[in-house]
């Protein structure tokens, strides 16, 4: 395949400009939001007062988080050196599995976390917080299986970059060794359920997020694995 | 995935044309992962990739994999 040619050379030089701007937009909003919140807050007291300290917080953040941007896709910095394609398809795919390694630990931690949460669900006492907590690592179970199969707005994006033969069998195994789990989490989930109905609805956020950091996991080790010179 | 049926003269007709498995990987538009895995053996290529390398490397398909009886 040829390399990359001038027209997309210019699309991605653009494409870096404008998000360079975005982030000194951010910052100058940012600037504004917290400049206006202590000028208004400075001059209230009470609620009022803390409602524009918020805002003057949240401006500072906006700001923070605009500025670390900025620096990140500044002129001259790595990303607006104009890639290969050999680059940036090693560079994407190196992303692709260092997520499929750091999704499924949050994933497992998560789970953890949302042992309190169900209990109290199950108890009858959930709040809505709770119930939030039990559905973070079922979420972030999907975002893990959604990166393996290449469904996440990255994969689809630069598919001709993720996406090649090889990446279709580590696919497959990956798959296949998360559907092992599933069924076999599944099986057990019923049989729980089958002895005591709370336990088996306990048991099915744990078989998801099993399921899905398997896949994950199984797919970034195999790319390991494949990577190794032979 | 791999097969000991299949035997790959990939590797030599690569290093013979001079091309890094980089290089190779970016001619015939994959990874170079693969382009390794294939020449370990590790990864049996479609009949499309097989000619995709083929042609990268101005050869056969049969040049670069034969049936190891």
């Amino acid at each position: 395949m040829a390399a990359m040619d001038d027209r997309e050379m210019r699309k991605e030089a653009r494409a870096r400009r404008k998000k360079f701007a975005s982030a000194l937009a951010t910052i100058v909003l940012g600037a504004m939001m917290s400049g206006f919140g202590f000028v208004m807050g400075s001059q209230r007291t009470g609620d009022a007062a803390t409602g524009w300290g918020v805002l003057a917080g949240a401006g500072i953040g906006l700001a923070l988080g605009g500025a670390i941007l900025a620096w990140i896709l500044r002129p001259g910095a790595n990303g607006w050196r104009i890639e290969t394609e050999p680059l940036k398809r090693d560079r994407l795919q190196a992303q692709r599995v260092r997520q499929l390694w750091i999704f499924p630990i949050v994933t497992l931690a998560l789970l953890v976390l949302s042992t309190i949460d169900m209990q109290a669900i199950l108890a009858g006492e959930g709040s809505f917080r709770d119930f939030i907590g039990v559905s973070l690592p079922v979420l972030y179970a999907w975002i893990v299986a959604s990166i393996t199969m290449g469904w996440d707005h990255q994969s689809r994006t630069n598919k001709r970059f993720l996406e090649d033969e090889l990446t279709g069998v580590l696919r497959a195994r990956a798959i296949g060794a998360a559907f092992v789990v599933l069924m076999f989490g599944a099986t057990i989930a019923f049989v729980l359920g089958l002895w005591r109905p709370e336990m088996g609805i306990a048991a099915l956020p744990f078989v998801l997020a099993g399921a899905g950091a398997t896949a994950g996991i199984r797919f970034a080790w195999l790319d390991r694995e494949f990577g190794k010179d032979g | 995935m791999g097969d000991a049926r299949l035997g790959s003269r990939l590797k030599a007709v690569r290093t013979a044309a001079g091309l890094t498995q980089a290089e190779l990987a970016e001619r015939a538009g994959v990874s170079r992962k693969t382009v390794n895995t294939v020449e370990n053996g590790v990864f049996i290529p479609s009949t499309l990739l097989a000619l995709e390398l083929a042609r990268a490397l101005d050869t056969t398909v049969e040049g670069l994999f034969f049936l190891a009886d």
